[in-house]
């Protein structure tokens, strides 16, 4: 038999699972598409590496995000020291559902501006000198994740435990 | 500020066109507008840039790395380009033979591919005759007679035994001679009478031998060897020469820069020639000056010929007029993020300074650590003061110093320092504590909803700022009577709107139906001016009333600053995760531990300043781009590109 204070606890735990998980599963495949895409860029002009490196960082940041969620859901239920605090199923839910932003929008914008970022490798092969512009395009997807990730920490901030 | 520019026609005989052009590319302040679309076909010239190319990139290869300390290591990544004076220049131009130089590095590069192909060749060569090196036997001899025939041929070790006595045993008029073992082989020479080589096939095959197929050579296996031998020796000896004379080319590497730039130069004098219009005996040339140069270029050009003439034009209407953005110098280095948005039209406002104190407001905010922005400041000033670096380059840097500086003030009022919590500062140290604690007034960790609203109304303080461009821009435009209705009922709206959440919050000491009557103000005075432009007076008042629903534009504009607080968030709880991670680490071993810790905490913090620097500079910039710039300009203007001495490798320096 499990505890109903396990079951808080085990939900929490997916809940930071997901957040980190989701964001970071996001990240690390659009980061390798726009890899992919700047290697083509890069066999034929080396010099252009900084640049596009930069677009290739760009989705890579919702996986930054995904573990920020993560890592508070761990700090306010004490996991990272001072002592684990017993969480009721309700509160669990809570944290869990409070994780979703972060890890689910996450997931799609990074693939979604990863498209985008491995276009604009495009831009900075053809126009060197535009090549602010297609980093500017990337951080219009980004958008929606920094709103998912600012969604999840004002929720759990707004979440009280214990 | 956009540069106010003349619109000139140049004209004088054709006999002064170089001439004129040289000082025109020297000048490197004239925009030439294209007269005729001229054929911009092949140029000699491109042939000859082609070559000095391919002898640079083939140079490239066998350049030796050179000894460099720090400084001009870094020098050279961020600034690339020889620094060269006008006389060197002219010098090199003059003196050096580059043709000459060119037809050796191509003679080189063609002696270079046969030599290493025939290396090749024989390596190859030699590898297939190596385990019969020692045969001192012509075996095109056996082939002449008429009953006895060969096989060469390899067996693994393990079989050898079996494979000996077996053919002894069953195979009659046979030969066998083992020549060499080499690894897990052993290496044969099987000489047999014609009439048993089914026999002897058939056992082959059954034992494990492997037959080896041999070029004929006409000689002796030994003597062929030592003729490769030899064969590779010579070749060795050409390679090495061949190396040689590359290596003495390499040093050229330099002065073919300045070649292939040189060319260059011509090559665009060449384009220019295309765009300008010419009779018989006269050219001219269309463009764009400053108007603070123009006495400037009329002088150098009365200097080479008396024959000129230079007419100001009339700017027509909807013309595209080129942009030149100047500033004073701070604003000067916030240039840097206009340009990655683009130019704005000619009869628009320059962004620069408007965008600038809220650039680095935003910026502070979303990189948020004082210790962060300390370290960017103190990176940047070592940059600037200790690297030898061209204007441009500088002023990038620059902008990375204020950002720094203001980031640090920031992180100072958030109290965050490299992600520590200043109440866990120990006793030792109470008066930093203590100062520290004073100074943070806000915690955007424990309050976000704080740090929420400053974002949120800053955003509304930037577009009110925006608007307020607009019409401050309009009316100086003497466009007074657009500007007033177009923006100033919005800027009362939005403002009466910001004084009633002010008020009802109990933040601003008002009584509440004050507020609202003003809000319900500012409406009607939107919904009576913003239908104006209908002609029909039915359609005036329903048009005023859609156009509220531009509300919801600001609403939304004003939302997307929430970033601010989530980007300031992510870089502090980032911050404060790499020093747990470090704690734990120290925790876990003695000694190993700590150094361990040492390495987290410097490359994890390094690494979260780079991908937040990026982070918040990309997020304000944005902000700027479609939140701010909208509100009073189009943007899409042509940028201004003088015709002038830019090279790819070398940069001129004026010794006056």
């Amino acid at each position: 038999m499990i505890k109903t204070m396990e079951i808080g606890l085990i939900l929490t735990i997916i809940g930071a699972v997901l957040a980190a998980g989701l964001a970071g599963i996001g990240s690390a495949l659009g980061v390798r598409l726009v890899g992919e895409v700047a290697s083509g860029l890069v066999a034929e002009d080396p010099e252009k590496f900084g640049k596009v490196l930069l677009l290739q960082a760009l989705p890579g940041t919702q996986g930054i995000y995904g573990f920020l969620g993560a890592i508070m859901v761990m700090q306010k239920i004490g996991l990272l020291g001072g002592g684990i605090k017993s969480i009721s199923p309700e509160v669990g839910w809570q944290i869990l559902l409070a994780c979703l932003p972060v890890g689910v929008v996450g997931l799609i914008s990074a693939l979604l501006q990863a498209k985008v970022a491995a276009a604009g490798v495009n831009i900075v092969a053809k126009k060197p000198t535009e090549s602010g512009k297609p980093i500017i395009f990337a951080a219009m997807v980004e958008t929606y994740a920094v709103l998912g990730l600012l969604v999840t920490i004002l929720l759990l901030n707004g979440i009280k435990v214990g | 500020m956009v540069t106010p520019l003349k619109k000139i026609c140049i004209i004088s005989s054709l006999e002064n066109e170089e001439k004129i052009l040289n000082f025109l590319q020297d000048f490197g302040n004239f925009h030439v507008f294209e007269f005729r679309k001229g054929e911009v076909g092949k140029f000699d010239l491109d042939y000859q840039i082609a070559k000095v190319n391919f002898s640079l990139e083939f140079l490239k290869n066998f350049k030796k790395k050179e000894r460099e300390n720090l400084k001009e290591k870094l020098t050279k990544v961020i600034s690339p380009k020889i620094e060269i004076d006008i006389k060197k220049l002219e010098e090199t131009i003059s003196f050096f033979n580059w043709e000459k130089i060119i037809q050796e590095v191509e003679k080189a590069e063609i002696d270079l591919s046969e030599v290493s192909f025939q290396i090749k060749r024989i390596d190859e060569e030699m590898k297939k005759f190596y385990p019969f090196k020692n045969l001192d036997l012509n075996l095109e001899e056996i082939k002449k007679t008429k009953n006895f025939s060969f096989i060469l041929g390899r067996i693994n070790l393990n079989y050898k035994e079996k494979f000996l006595n077996g053919l002894e045993k069953k195979i009659k008029f046979v030969e066998v001679r083992e020549i060499s073992q080499i690894e897990k082989n052993s290496y044969f020479l099987i000489i047999f009478l014609k009439e048993v080589e089914k026999d002897l096939e058939k056992f082959l095959e059954e034992n494990h031998f492997e037959k080896e197929e041999l070029p004929p050579i006409y000689t002796s296996f030994k003597n062929y060897y030592k003729k490769l031998k030899e064969e590779k020796k010579n070749f060795e000896a050409r390679l090495n020469e061949i190396n040689e004379k590359i290596d003495n080319l390499v040093p050229y590497i330099d002065k073919l820069k300045i070649i292939f730039d040189w060319l260059n130069w011509q090559k665009e004098k060449d384009e220019v020639k295309e765009k300008s219009a010419k009779t018989s005996y006269t050219f001219a040339l269309l463009g764009w000056v400053e108007e603070s140069l123009l006495n400037h270029l009329k002088e150098g050009i009365s200097k080479i010929t008396k024959e000129y003439e230079i007419l100001e034009l009339p700017i027509k209407e909807g013309e595209t007029i080129p942009i030149l953005l100047k500033n004073k110098e701070f604003f000067s280095d916030f240039e840097t993020v206009t340009n990655v948005y683009g130019a704005p039209l000619y009869h628009e406002p320059d962004p620069t300074p408007f965008l600038t104190p809220f650039f680095i407001l935003f910026f502070a905010i979303c990189l948020s650590d004082a210790g962060y922005g300390l370290v960017l400041a103190i990176l940047s000033l070592f940059i600037i003061k200790f690297l030898k670096l061209p204007k441009k380059n500088k002023k990038f840097f620059r902008l990375f110093l204020w950002l720094g500086i203001a980031t640090f003030f920031v992180g100072a009022l958030f109290g965050s320092w490299f992600g520590i919590e200043i109440e866990t500062i120990p006793d030792s140290l109470k008066p930093v504590r203590d100062f520290l604690l004073k100074i943070k007034i806000i915690d955007p960790v424990k309050n976000p909803l704080q740090l929420l609203i400053i974002s949120l109304v800053l955003g509304i303080f930037q577009i009110l700022t925006g608007l307020s461009i607009s019409l401050w821009w309009k009316i100086k435009n003497k466009m007074v009577k657009e500007g007033i209705f177009d923006h100033l009922p919005w800027i009362f709206l939005i403002s009466s709107i910001l004084i009633f959440i002010a008020s009802s919050s109990n933040f601003l000491p008002m009584p509440k139906n004050f507020a609202k009557y003003l809000v319900l103000a500012g409406a009607i005075f939107v919904v009576l001016t913003q239908g104006r432009k209908q002609k029909s007076i039915f359609l005036k008042i329903p048009a005023g009333i859609i156009s509220l629903y531009g509300l919801i534009g600001y609403l939304s504009d004003t939302l997307s600053y929430s970033r601010l607080l989530a980007l300031g968030l992510a870089t502090s709880i980032i911050a404060m995760v790499i020093n747990l991670i470090a704690k734990i680490f120290s925790q876990m071993l003695p000694v190993v531990g700590i150094l361990a810790s040492f390495l987290v905490l410097i490359v994890g913090h390094l690494f979260n300043i780079g991908i937040n620097a990026l982070g918040a500079f990309i997020h304000s910039a944005r902000l700027q781009f479609v939140e701010f710039f909208p509100k009073f300009m189009e943007g899409g203007g042509a940028r201004f590109k003088p015709f002038k001495k830019e090279g790819k490798y070398i940069r001129i320096i004026n010794n006056d």
